[in-house]
């Protein structure tokens, strides 16, 4: 087992009542590095991310988080990960901080910096206010504080910069370099904001139709195609295998 | 596990179940006075020979807090599981290193555990009230005594260990479709049909037991099963 690798996909299939929708799906993240995860929509991005946190089984194949077995390991996993999939659900009624607490209670995690998180994803001072009266883009941001907040050693985040504005697309793109260089925490999200992957990430690795069909260096992007990502995402993402 | 219904108990309010419990001790107390009185108000109608013992009132009133705790209970249940269950809210339950089993059992203890005692509790206010105002002014024929006081109390046990039990069958019909209002409707009609098999054993403390046993082992294999469920969910 590479000890280097946070996740290690292999042979990955996950079939839902007889439609394959994960196929042959092997990919690898090294730890202490961001990855970048393209793919359009209904390629097969969240299903992976879900496999990875044990929310689903695979039907074949395997999938190996922090050297754990995704299935037999589920739990310390989720010990030492934190995620943001799919739509942000809260407690309502109650305050950032309550919720980060009620999270951290079924962590089983004391004396955990809730203040300093909210601070860090641009939360700071707020107080008794229910999150129910929070904007899409306050609710994203306290998702991602959720999943900081226990310190995992690895992020899943599924399209984590979603309803930010750009002042807070950047605050996000430098708090996740941050972690990565201080605290050297691996992450592994998922984006349609092209440039947002190319100026983030170590790594991207893009699925088509349930297939990671490439994994490459942003800088072997850049140079093969000079006018950005999306020429190439544009390229590849429809099934086309290219040679890194 | 106590640390777990502290954190249920932080993440849902119980007020307004505590106010519908309360509303229906009122309700109760009501019923139970008007059963009492009946007798008097319409000496020339027969067939009032229930109303005129106190295990009949006592076996009346409980048999319809029963039905009104098992409404409640699928509520509660409804609230606190199927909804977490169903949808993108159990991605976030499931997103804790807690065992999925352990986590459904807090629930379900939870709610099983608050409808016994809500109707426990709010049965004692009621008898206590009448009880007292029977011994100081009766309305009802019948005459207190111990062994009447004894039945009253070991009756009401036996319904409100019914009434958690028949919110917890209720439960499995709604979980299967992962349906709020099945979970409601099915209460509802297993409350009917509980009454009508109750009201032929009303007064008979064995046949409670009888049906509190039958209804106990249909809960624990209701209760296998939704564990079942809950360990091979896919969300």
């Amino acid at each position: 087992m590479d000890t280097d690798l946070a996740v290690n996909v292999i042979h990955l299939f996950k079939t839902f009542e007889g439609k394959e929708v994960i196929q042959d799906c092997s990919m690898s993240v090294e730890r202490g590095t961001i990855y970048g995860f393209l793919g359009k929509n209904g390629a097969g991005k969240t299903t992976v991310f879900k496999i990875l946190l044990g929310l689903l089984k695979p039907t074949m194949g395997q999938a190996v988080v922090l050297g754990m077995d995704s299935v037999k390991n589920n739990l310390d996993i989720l010990r030492r990960t934190g995620s943001l999939i799919e739509t942000l659900i809260f407690y309502e009624h109650l305050s950032a901080a309550e919720n980060l607490q009620i999270h951290l209670d079924y962590m089983g995690i004391k004396n955990a910096d809730i203040n300093g998180t909210l601070e860090q994803v641009g939360l700071p001072n707020m107080g008794t206010q229910a999150v129910s009266t929070f904007s899409l883009g306050m609710r994203q941001r306290l998702g991602i504080a959720r999943a900081l907040v226990h310190k995992p050693e690895l992020l899943i985040l599924d399209e984590p910069i979603n309803g930010l504005d750009p002042v807070g697309i950047k605050e996000m793109r430098e708090l996740f370099c941050n972690l990565v260089q201080e605290r050297s925490i691996t992450i592994l999200l998922s984006s349609h904001i092209l440039t947002e992957m190319e100026h983030m990430a170590n790594r991207i690795g893009v699925i088509a139709d349930g297939t990671v069909v490439q994994e490459i260096d942003p800088k072997e992007i850049k140079r093969k195609y000079p006018n950005g990502m999306e020429d190439y995402f544009m390229a590849i993402a429809n099934g086309g295998k290219e040679n890194e | 596990m106590n640390k777990r219904i502290a954190l249920e108990l932080k993440r849902n309010s119980l007020r307004s179940y505590h106010a519908a419990a309360l509303i229906s001790a009122a309700g109760l107390l009501a019923l139970l006075y008007l059963f009492a009185v009946m007798p008097r108000l319409d000496q020339a109608e027969t067939g009032m020979d229930m109303f005129l013992s106190y295990r009949g009132l006592v076996g009346l009133t409980n048999i319809i807090g029963m039905a009104i705790f098992a409404v409640l209970s699928s509520v509660m249940s409804a609230r606190f599981i199927v909804e977490e269950y169903a949808g993108k809210r159990a991605v976030l339950l499931f997103s804790y290193p807690v065992s999925r089993r352990s986590i459904f059992f807090t629930k379900l203890g939870m709610v099983f555990s608050y409808t016994a005692a809500a109707m426990f509790l709010c049965g004692t206010i009621v008898y206590g009230i009448f009880y007292t105002t029977e011994a100081i002014r009766p309305i009802c024929a019948d005459e207190i005594s111990a062994a009447i006081i004894i039945y009253s109390f070991l009756s009401l046990i036996c319904y409100s260990l019914l009434a958690g039990i028949l919110g917890v069958i209720a439960l499995w019909f709604g979980f299967g479709k992962r349906s709020v209002t099945v979970t409601i409707v099915a209460a509802v009609i297993i409350a009917v049909i509980s009454c009508q098999i109750m009201a032929v054993t009303m007064t008979s403390l064995v046949g409670v037991i009888v049906l509190l046993v039958a209804g106990g082992i249909a809960a624990v294999i209701a209760i296998k099963n939704l564990i079942d469920q809950v360990e091979k969910m896919e969300v």
